[in-house]
């Protein structure tokens, strides 16, 4: 199959960016909708791997969102019954509006994380980016360790199983617990690997900015100044 | 460059921690929608920022400390995308009000508390516009109080964490 | 040029002296080995002549250092020790702090001043002779620990430093890693390099050494002396096998998905008996402790045991730990077993002054002798304990091995996973891990052996 062009990182990180804006900021179904209709086909181009987990989040997200709708903004005329519970337009609109808006803002997310791998983002950070070593550096270094910390996580769940307890993230004391291991071990890790990185005198990396679109990029900044304007103006 | 390592442990820890708490969240939130999902769990979000100042003790930490594992879960795909920068952002900031209000001398039990206390403002705002949820003043402000106070715990918590830390 | 230290004090706090008196030196295409017992200092000798005692651990360093030309306890100095210097730590995982191969060498090579456009293409040059061409994108968590040492150490060549240091190189290797390393010495002493090698066990390299000093009550004497921890241990046994009932076996392969890590495995454990495993780091033993405990799957094979309860104690004490004191983790073990503060305290009695502490501020020995305490109490049938007797003094490392024998004859049964020689001279049977395989091997023949590995 013909692969498209990958759009640059900074491209699409300000096509995430103000998309996801937008729609935090819009009211409107009709500019929510004009939105999404691009997003989606970007992420149908770019994204596709892996974003099932995006909308099984979505969907049952949006359950949640229903309840919450029919319990804060049910007002106005009944559109249809549900069970015992008149479902009137206002919750219609209210969850429309917001589950559109979500998913502008998943889609939008996706786009950029599924687009390119953290690895490759993170690389974007320190060699095009110019972001400061405090961002870069935290993030390359989690993940680094990020796989570590999940094992070491699994382990933890395992041992309370074996001391006979639960493992329950609300519950204040298990995570205290939970937070507690993991930054034990991990803080004797970083303090070793900042020795290891001073010694190395990675502290001298200079991160850079460098960008250079391709047609593709022009393409989708034009699409977006064009949504911007669009719904803005109408 | 130890402290900027630090940064990344407690990033990659609540990458893992926030991740785990997802799926727990998503029951909540299907069984009782995003508001009651949000006061169950809403101290979590703000434990880091307290936890990274409390450890290393440096202008700023509180702020990257939050605003860190919020850029990591915009980059790994989750349903948040990258409005997750916009409450790392805001929470962040208000936590780091806290220790600046402390002109960076304290960072004992009670500033935890409050750094963790705070975000219950950007987080509440946030809310209400993305889910379109505008109460009457006096409602907002009893949730942003009710946020706060589980925040304040969660905040105690992550203190007590960082004694733990064997330096 | 070479390396000159003549240090007077040095500690990580004010009037809390880890070092002192302590002098040496040696010349380019010399290599100097240092030796002494764990827990001697060593690491901090190596903290200290770099300058991150000073200067990043806020202690305090008093004498001179010389590293090729360079003052490290000078801030200007400091700033130019990546050039000269390379160190490889005890623990070379931790040396990696980027998510793929590449990275770690691109940054590597700009912080010595490569301009990019160069890096990324010498970096891949680098790894492809390595033998990492093709993996350069992977996570470093997803290569074999033998790549992981082959990438730690083409780190520690580039820049062609003209002092490298290394802190225990043989405590995470193999004897293959190990003549790998002896064969980097030999070429780095060709190149007229200084390098200076802390060592636990020295053997490996008094060959290459041109001088050898030890380290004995926080001062540096020369020539090397013979760590006594293992002389005085009583002659070995063997112990008559008594007949007595399987509890456990475990047939098949084991690992993960991506990659097998012992084949053809056939392990069992009998009733009343101490089964202990030895072999080199990251060889495989703990995965088969994992495996026994249900942590990680069987890969193909399978598991028939008739224990109902076991318990599995991972080498990082920490992490069985549940709350901020020993007192309601002690609480929780009386809860959850039945057994009385009492009976707990008559196990360690070291156990009653420690109550109010945070079980995450205790000594590495006490952490352990608590995660044992847990074990012990929460066992049933079978231990699997991983390294039971790291980091433990004398005085503590004898109650452990008496509850051990207790635990034993009560007809509990024991896994351990350990380099301890002192231990493996207690255990009723061995095996060992050996290029990817576990067999039952003499047990005197091996403690033999093992004491011959650290000794002179």
């Amino acid at each position: 199959m013909y692969r498209m062009t990958k759009p640059r990182i900074l491209t699409i990180l300000i096509y995430a960016f103000t998309t996801s804006t937008l729609a935090f900021i819009y009211r409107d179904l009709y500019d929510l909708l004009v939105l999404l209709a691009p997003t989606i086909i970007l992420v149908f181009i770019y994204a596709r791997r892996g974003l099932h987990w995006i909308i099984i989040g979505v969907l049952i997200g949006l359950l949640g969102l229903f309840i919450n709708a029919i319990a804060f903004s049910n007002t106005g005329e009944t559109v249809f019954r549900l069970f015992t519970i008149e479902v009137k337009t206002g919750a219609v609109h209210a969850f429309l509006v917001v589950s559109i808006r979500l998913f502008i803002i998943a889609f939008a997310g996706a786009l950029l994380a599924l687009t390119y791998s953290p690895i490759e983002i993170y690389r974007s950070l320190i060699y095009e980016l110019k972001t400061p070593v405090i961002i870069a550096f935290p993030v390359a270094y989690a993940l680094r360790i990020l796989p570590v910390v999940k094992r070491d996580y699994s382990e933890i769940v395992f041992q309370r199983k074996q001391r006979g307890l639960k493992t329950n993230l609300l519950n204040p004391l298990d995570l205290a617990s939970v937070v507690t291991l993991l930054m034990v071990v991990n803080y004797e890790r970083a303090k070793w690997s900042g020795i290891s990185a001073e010694l190395r005198g990675l502290r001298r990396i200079k991160p850079e900015f460098q960008y250079k679109p391709r047609i593709v990029d022009y393409i989708l900044l034009t699409l977006l100044v064009l949504l911007v304007v669009y719904t803005i103006a109408f | 460059m130890v402290d900027i390592l630090v940064l990344g442990v407690i990033t990659a820890v609540f990458g893992v921690v926030f991740y785990a708490m997802w799926s727990v969240y998503y029951a909540v939130k299907a069984v009782g929608g995003p508001i009651i999902a949000r006061l169950v769990t809403y101290g979590v979000w703000f434990m880091p920022a307290p936890l990274a100042a409390s450890i290393i003790r440096k202008k700023g930490s509180a702020f990257l400390g939050e605003f860190l594992p919020a850029f990591l879960e915009a980059i790994l795909p989750t349903v948040g995308g990258v409005t997750n920068i916009y409450y790392g952002l805001g929470q962040g900031l208000f936590s780091e009000l806290v220790y600046l209000a402390r002109r960076y001398r304290k960072y004992g039990l009670i500033e935890a508390g409050l750094a963790s206390a705070l975000p219950a403002i950007p987080a509440v705002t946030l809310d209400a516009i993305l889910f379109g949820d505008i109460y009457p003043v006096n409602e907002m402000l009893l949730i942003i109080i009710a946020i706060a106070i589980s925040g304040f715990i969660y905040g105690v918590i992550a203190y007590y964490i960082s004694k733990t830390i064997r330096k | 040029m070479g390396v000159y230290v003549n240090i007077l004090r040095a500690g990580y706090q004010e009037n809390h002296i880890v070092l002192r008196e302590s002098m040496f030196k040696a010349g380019e295409g010399e290599v100097v080995l240092i030796s002494g017992p764990s827990g001697s200092g060593k690491s901090t000798l190596i903290l200290a002549i770099t300058g991150i005692l000073k200067h990043v651990l806020g202690g305090f360093v008093e004498g001179v250092v010389d590293l090729n030309g360079l003052n490290p306890l000078e801030p200007t100095g400091f700033e130019e020790i990546p050039r000269e210097v390379s160190v490889l730590l005890q623990d070379p995982e931790r040396q990696l702090v980027f998510p793929t191969p590449l990275d770690e060498v691109v940054v590597s090579l700009e912080s010595l001043g490569s301009p990019r456009s160069t890096a990324f293409e010498k970096a891949r040059g680098i790894l492809s002779q390595i033998g990492l061409g093709g993996k350069e994108n992977r996570h470093v968590e997803e290569l074999s620990s033998g790549e992981r040492r082959r990438l730690t150490l083409a780190l520690l060549e580039i820049g062609d430093p003209r002092v490298i240091i290394l802190d225990e190189p043989s405590a995470n290797l193999d004897p293959r890693g190990v003549s790998l390393i002896r064969e980097r010495v030999r070429d780095w002493k060709k190149q007229g390099k200084t390098v200076i090698i802390v060592e636990h066990k020295i053997q490996y390299f008094t060959d290459l050494a041109d001088t050898m000093y030890t380290l004995r009550s926080r001062k540096l004497v020369e020539d090397a002396v013979r760590d006594d921890l293992y002389v005085n241990l009583p002659e070995c046994r063997n112990n008559p096998a008594g007949a007595s009932e399987l509890v456990l076996e475990l047939r098949g392969d084991i690992g993960y998905r991506d990659y097998t890590v012992l084949r053809d495995v056939d392990f069992k454990v009998y009733r009343g008996e101490i089964v202990a495993i030895i072999g080199p780091n990251g060889s495989g033993k703990t995965t088969l402790l994992k495996t026994i405990a249900g942590l990680t799957p069987i890969l193909n094979g399978e598991i028939t045991t008739s224990v109902k309860k076991l318990f599995y104690a991972p080498q990082n004490p920490d992490l069985v730990f549940v709350s901020w004191s020993v007192k309601r983790e002690v609480k929780n073990i009386v809860k959850k077993t039945g057994l009385t503060v009492e009976e707990l305290v008559n196990m360690f009695p070291w156990l009653s002054n420690a109550l109010d502490q945070s079980p995450f501020l205790l000594s590495h020995g006490q952490r352990r002798l608590l995660e044992l305490l847990i074990a012990l109490a929460h066992g049933g049938d079978l231990l699997l304990l991983d390294e039971p007797t790291t980091g433990l003094d004398p005085s503590l490392y004898h109650s452990v091995l008496r509850e051990l024998k207790n635990t034993r004859n009560k007809g509990r049964s024991i896994v351990v996973a350990t380099h301890d020689p002192r231990l493996v001279l207690e255990v009723d049977r061995v095996y060992k891990v050996e290029n990817g395989f576990l067999r039952e091997v003499d047990k005197c023949r091996v403690v033999e052996e093992m004491i011959r590995e650290t000794g002179v």
